[in-house]
C-alpha cells in the first residue's frame, strides 16, 4: 500500500471534486454527474471512493462474514459523516478511515461473541486446497479465533495500532496519524501490543513471544 | 524488522488472510454508497435541531446549576432550623423516657416568697410513697414542712392545682415539680433552642421551655449523661416569681447501683 503518496493530503483539503486521499482518481474514474452533488455526495466522492476496497478488506479480514463485514463499514460509515470536518482537515484521511474501519470490525466481532452469534466462517473461508482436509481447516479456524480472541483482549488503540502495523504495513508515522497521537507513543502502543500477542499466542507462535524492539 | 515480528506479522496473515472473494465483493461495494446517504441522512436528522430546542440547550445549564446547588448544600451546615428541630425532638423524646424510669428526685428550688424574703424549699419524692416538701429560711432554719401522698403528687394536674392546696408559698413552676410526671407535663412539647450559653463538661444540652403557666420561660439544663434535668431556672433572674432549681434523679432503688442524675452523679454511677 502507497503510504508514502497518501500522506500528501494538505493541498486536496476542501475541494469538492477530485479531493480526497487518492488525488483525483475518483474524479476520472466516471463522467461528471449532470447535477451538482450535494455536499455528502461529494465526499464520498472525493474521500471514501478511493477507500472503500480498503474499507471491505480490512472489515472482512477481522470478520469474514459479507454480512458482518458491510454493517461493520457501514458503522464505520456513520463515524465518518459525523466526523467528515476532521477526516478532511486530517493530515492522513486514509489512515484515520482504516483505523475506524478497524475498530468498527473489532467492535463488531466483540458484538458478534457477545450475542453468541455463531459466524459462518468456515463457509465463507478461503477456497480448501485439494489436499485440505476438514481437520485442517477446523485447526485454521480455531487459530484464527485464538488470534482474533487475542486481538480483542488488547486496548482498542494497541489493538489498532497491532493491526495497523502487521497486517496493513503502515509505518508509525501513519499509524501515530491514524491514532492521532505522537510517533512515540505509536511505537509504545505497537509494542506493548506485540508484547502482549506474543505471550498470548505463543503456542501458535513461539518465536513471537520476545519483546525486543 | 526482528524475528518476533516476522513471525507475529506472518502469524497474523495467516490467520487474517486478505482473500475476500470478488463474488462477495461486489455487493458488498455496492451496499455501501447506500450506506453512506443513509448514515448522512440519520445524522442530518440527528444534528437537526428540535421543535423545542431551546429547551434542550438550557438543560446543560440547567444541570450543572442543580449539581453545584447540591454541592453547596452538601457542603453547607443543615438547615438551622429544621437541625434544631429534629435535635429538640429526640432530646424531648430521651428526656421524657429516662424521667419515667425515675424512682426517686430531690429537687432543690431557691426563689422569694410573697414578702420578698430568700426561701429554699427541698423537694423530694420518691416513686410509691409520694412528695415530701421543706421549706427553710436563707439560713437554713426550717420554716415548713409538707407530704402529699403519691396519688396526689403525680395525677393533679397543673392547671387545676390551686396554689395552696399542694405546697404553700411554692412558686407556680416549682409546683411543677413535685414529682417526674409533672416535670414531664413542664417540659413537654414546649422546648426551643436555648443561645448558646457556657455549661460544665456534663451538662451540655442547655433548652429553654416557654409559656409555662405563666411563669415565664424556664431554662432547662439537661445532664449530658442521663438526659435529665439536673437544673430549671427561670431564664429572667430578676423577674418576680424568679426561681432556680438543682436537681438529682434515681434510675434504680438507692445502693450501689443508684444511678443518678446531677451534681455528683458521674461519682454515683456504677
Amino acid at each position: 500500500m502507497e503510504w508514502t503518496a497518501l500522506l500528501q493530503c494538505d493541498e486536496l483539503t476542501g475541494r469538492r471534486r477530485a479531493a480526497g486521499p487518492a488525488g483525483s482518481g475518483a474524479a476520472e474514474a466516471g463522467p461528471r454527474p449532470a447535477l451538482p452533488l450535494t455536499d455528502d455526495e461529494a465526499f464520498y466522492e472525493g474521500w471514501l471512493l478511493p477507500l472503500e476496497e480498503r474499507m471491505l478488506r480490512s472489515a472482512w479480514r477481522i470478520l469474514r462474514d459479507p454480512e458482518l463485514a458491510r454493517d461493520a463499514v457501514q458503522d464505520a460509515l456513520a463515524v465518518i459523516w459525523a466526523r467528515r470536518e476532521r477526516v478532511r482537515a486530517h493530515p492522513n484521511p486514509r489512515a484515520l478511515v482504516l483505523r475506524i474501519c478497524i475498530d468498527a470490525a473489532l467492535d463488531a466481532r466483540r458484538r458478534e461473541r457477545r450475542t453468541l452469534r455463531t459466524a459462518s466462517a468456515l463457509a465463507f473461508s478461503s477456497p480448501a486446497r485439494f489436499d485440505e482436509g476438514p481437520a485442517w481447516i477446523a485447526e485454521r479456524h480455531e487459530r484464527r479465533d485464538k488470534v482474533l480472541d487475542a486481538i480483542g483482549r488488547l486496548p482498542g488503540r494497541q489493538a489498532a495500532a497491532v493491526l495497523l502495523r502487521y497486517l496493513h504495513d503502515a509505518d508509525y508515522r501513519t499509524i501515530a496519524q491514524a491514532l492521532e497521537c505522537s510517533e512515540v507513543t505509536a511505537r509504545i502502543h505497537v509494542m506493548r501490543g506485540r508484547a502482549r500477542l506474543g505471550r498470548w499466542l505463543s503456542e501458535l507462535a513461539p518465536a513471537a513471544a520476545g519483546s525486543g524492539p | 524488522m526482528t524475528r518476533h515480528e516476522d513471525e507475529l506479522r506472518r502469524l497474523l496473515r495467516e490467520a487474517l488472510p486478505d482473500d475476500l472473494p470478488e463474488e462477495l465483493a461486489q455487493p458488498l461495494r455496492a451496499s455501501l454508497r447506500p450506506a453512506w446517504g443513509r448514515a448522512a441522512s440519520a445524522g442530518a436528522e440527528a444534528t437537526e435541531p428540535p421543535a423545542f430546542g431551546w429547551v434542550r440547550a438550557l438543560l446543560p445549564s440547567a444541570a450543572l446549576l442543580m449539581v453545584a446547588a447540591g454541592a453547596l448544600l452538601h457542603a453547607s451546615a443543615p438547615p438551622r432550623v429544621l437541625a434544631e428541630s429534629l435535635s429538640l425532638r429526640k432530646m424531648v423524646q430521651q428526656v421524657t423516657l429516662c424521667l419515667a424510669e425515675a424512682v426517686a428526685m430531690r429537687c432543690d428550688i431557691e426563689a422569694t416568697d410573697r414578702d420578698g424574703a430568700p426561701r429554699i424549699h427541698r423537694i423530694e419524692w420518691r416513686s410509691g410513697q409520694g412528695t415530701s416538701v421543706r421549706t427553710e429560711d436563707a439560713g437554713g432554719a426550717l420554716l415548713a414542712t409538707l407530704h402529699l401522698p403519691a396519688e396526689a403528687a403525680r395525677s393533679l394536674g397543673l392547671a387545676t392545682l390551686p396554689p395552696d392546696a399542694t405546697a404553700p408559698g411554692l412558686p407556680d413552676p416549682a409546683r411543677a415539680l413535685l414529682s417526674p410526671a409533672r416535670v414531664v407535663g413542664l417540659l413537654e412539647g414546649r422546648w426551643q433552642a436555648a443561645p448558646p450559653m457556657a455549661a460544665s463538661r456534663r451538662e451540655v444540652s442547655v433548652f429553654v421551655v416557654s409559656g409555662t403557666g405563666g411563669s415565664g420561660t424556664l431554662r432547662v439544663t439537661l445532664d449530658a449523661g442521663t438526659s435529665l434535668p439536673v437544673s430549671i431556672e427561670s431564664a429572667a433572674a430578676r423577674q418576680a416569681g424568679a426561681f432556680r432549681s438543682r436537681c438529682e434523679w434515681s434510675l434504680a432503688p438507692s445502693g450501689p447501683s443508684l444511678v443518678r442524675s446531677g451534681p455528683g452523679a458521674a461519682e454515683s454511677r456504677p
